[in-house]
């Protein structure tokens, strides 16, 4: 591999600077700061309340930051939103809507179509393309509450599918599906890995950590690492995430909440 | 009154009500999918301090100021809401109930103290749609003042000014979905997703609230604060029950506020006297919403009993296909007097048992329906034995199990406990019958 090459490759496609993220007043990311480089399958790793679906949110402005910036493709997001796919947890939407598998991964094209257009035919072949590409296309006219989680998850991943971005981000989107899919999901995240694309996924198991991702984001309400799965994904660092070290990063939010009743000035 | 006059005055009644309850309808979907049903309910009370301003600044029920008025509170209501949920010291419910009650209260104070406005509490409750048809609009006649008010004399009389009124609004509250269908579609059902592709949910919400803020106005002369919400309510949750579609149950939804204003009024001229009308098409909604609750072909309450009552006969059925296989397996005769007659009759039309001389005698094809619930209820007790379940827990799940385990998912559990010749209790396990 040549030299050129290699700085293409190490290309940096999303730029978090020191981003701190509160609920109301209370922090729960601390000054995360990190890049993601191109073309890189880049899991993120850390206990539950560790602010991972946090991040992604405010990295897509979904939830505002604190401080801090995030750039993708060296822009602010809003410039960018046409190369975004966004993958929510599945969890978070409501299954019983009015609305068919074919529908919802039209809705991918929504964003790319813009205000007051309708989405075209071409939209739905290219809606149903992605469905076909999931392995869903004979659920196409399903009501979505009568798939399985793993047929809804592969819906999900088919309307990300249909934004045809070159960044995406994907909230644990192997959370309470069957081997099958799971399968498929891995393939897909290859393929668009093949294609140059970026992915960023919120991970929950650790023992697939190395067969599916090469790189990895260490989270633990401040990042704990990140880099190549080979280097980065080991025993020191995976105690610093989840050994519960943070009791001093937790009593600060907390105090902030509080406020100083010790107050230094009156 | 001619008798022409008074069917058209009905007919007014009519055509109110259902304008009223269609425009409330189509928008009333998506407080439904929203889930902020309660938030429509606010809405509708909250607005009552605009329109008191509104009509103590213009002197009219009918002028644009109203309307612009509770465009405003409609608004600031989600936000007042929004923003003392986020506070996070209060819950969403208890922030609508405690901002739209506040509103309502400040409302009904003023139409009190207000005197001289021509609104009273009952309109303001219940509405007055039997007065709605009187008070037309006349074009190019001459203006003349009688008793302090203007009249017009000659010009052309072209119908009740509610429906003017109402059918505009309809006709906004249409093109409003069908130019942001797509919006109102994605914002409602992720938000987040909509928020990411800077399709801007929030003020799609607000737009949303505002409408049902003007649509309650106009609503308001018809049928007063409280049955307005049941117009926004009633058709939506019916036309949800009957449809999978967003387009169709919107559209549903002013089918079904149509039908609820004519029938409605038929059950007020039914009931006669002093009935309120509002409240009878409020009435014909919630029984619209009953029948489709009951009898939906697909989400009903009948037709979901029905499944189930087949699902039962069903179970019944195996239970005693897996009954009879039992007698014959310990070398017994089964005999007719211990089963029910029906499932013996059903059982020979399906080729599954012969009868001869009051015993029962299995068929190739009936064995082989029994091979295939035998083993799939001694797989699993197999299988949950090895799970750790002792010896004497297992069965009766299994005769649970047996119902629904398909032939793959049998052969699954047959590959991971190695192909088991017997079950935990020493009975052996029919092979996988050929197909």
């Amino acid at each position: 591999m040549g030299r050129e090459s290699k700085k293409v490759d190490e290309e940096t496609v999303a730029d978090v600077h020191d981003l701190t993220v509160s609920y109301h007043i209370h922090p729960v990311l601390w000054d995360v700061d990190f890049q993601v480089p191109r073309g890189k399958l880049m899991a993120i790793v850390g206990p539950n309340g560790a602010g991972k679906s946090t991040l992604i949110k405010a990295m897509l402005g979904i939830i505002p930051s604190t401080t801090g910036w995030v750039k993708i493709f060296n822009e602010p997001y809003q410039k960018v939103r046409h190369r975004i796919g966004y993958v929510p947890q599945r969890g978070s939407v409501d299954w019983d809507f009015p609305t068919t598998a074919i529908d919802v991964v039209t809705m991918g094209r929504y964003g790319k179509i813009g205000w007051f257009r309708r989405p075209g035919k071409k939209d739905r072949e290219i809606s149903y393309t992605y469905l076909e590409k999931v392995g869903m296309q004979d659920f196409a006219q399903r009501q979505i509450s009568q798939l399985s989680g793993g047929q809804q998850q592969r819906v999900f991943l088919a309307r990300a599918l249909a934004q045809e971005a070159d960044i995406y981000f994907m909230d644990e989107p192997f959370a309470g599906v069957d081997v099958v899919t799971e399968k498929a999901i891995v393939n897909l995240l290859f393929e668009l890995r093949e294609q140059s694309k970026t992915v960023i996924v919120v991970h929950h198991d650790l023992q697939t950590v190395n067969e599916y991702f090469d790189w990895i984001l260490l989270l633990n309400m401040r990042k704990i690492a990140i880099g190549n799965v080979d280097d980065t994904f080991n025993e020191e660092n995976l105690r610093k995430t989840y050994g519960g070290k943070l009791a001093i990063l937790s009593k600060a939010a907390n105090a902030m909440t509080k406020g100083r009743v010790d107050g230094i000035i009156d | 009154m001619t008798l022409m006059a008074f069917a058209s005055f009905e007919i007014w009644i009519m055509v109110i009500g259902a304008l009223v309850c269609s425009a409330c309808g189509i928008l009333g979907c998506f407080l439904i999918l929203k889930k902020l049903a309660l938030m429509g309910d606010a809405i509708s009370h909250a607005v009552l301090p605009g329109i008191v301003v509104a009509v103590m600044l213009s002197g009219s029920l009918n002028s644009i100021a109203i309307f612009v008025g509770a465009g405003i509170i409609g608004v600031l209501t989600p936000i007042l809401v929004d923003s003392l949920k986020s506070s996070r010291l209060i819950d969403e419910d208890a922030a609508i109930g405690s901002v739209f009650t506040f509103l309502f209260a400040i409302g009904v104070i003023m139409v009190a103290n207000a005197g001289n406005i021509d609104l009273d509490t009952e309109c303001v409750l219940y509405g007055e749609i039997a007065t709605t048809p009187f008070d037309t609009w006349v074009v190019g006649g001459t203006p003349y003042e009688f008793d302090g008010h203007t009249f017009m004399k000659g010009g052309t009389d072209i119908g009740p000014k509610s429906a003017w009124t109402l059918g505009i609004v309809l006709l906004i509250n249409i093109l409003f979905i069908f130019f942001f269908y797509k919006e109102l579609k994605i914002s409602t059902f992720d938000p987040a997703l909509a928020l990411s592709m800077g399709l801007k949910p929030k003020l799609i919400h607000y737009l949303l609230m505002f409408f049902v803020a003007i649509t309650t106005i106009a609503s308001f002369e018809a049928v007063g604060a409280i049955i307005v919400v049941a117009m926004f309510i009633a058709p939506g949750a019916s036309a949800y029950l009957l449809t999978d579609r967003l387009s169709l149950m919107i559209f549903l939804s002013g089918i079904v506020g149509a039908a609820s204003s004519v029938l409605g009024y038929m059950l007020a001229l039914a009931l006669g006297g002093d009935v309120s009308i509002a409240g009878c098409m409020a009435v014909a909604a919630g029984g619209i919403f009953a029948m489709c609750f009951f009898f939906s072909p697909k989400y009903g309450v009948v037709v979901r009993f029905a499944r189930r009552y087949k699902l039962k006969k069903r179970f019944h059925a195996e239970n005693a296909l897996v009954n009879m296989y039992r007698t014959h397996e310990l070398g017994e005769r089964c005999l007719v007097k211990n089963y029910r007659h029906n499932v013996i009759v059903r059982f020979i039309q399906q080729n599954i048992l012969t009868e001869k001389d009051g015993e029962l005698h299995l068929t190739e094809f009936g064995t082989e329906k029994a091979q295939n619930l035998m083993r799939a209820h001694r797989l699993w007790e197999a299988y949950i034995h090895k799970l750790g379940l002792p010896e004497d827990h297992v069965h009766q799940p299994a005769d649970e199990m047996e119902h629904y385990l398909t032939n793959d998912l049998c052969t699954e559990i047959a590959q991971e406990l190695k192909n088991p010749q017997s079950d935990p209790h020493g009975k052996p396990i029919p092979t996988k019958p050929a197909l």
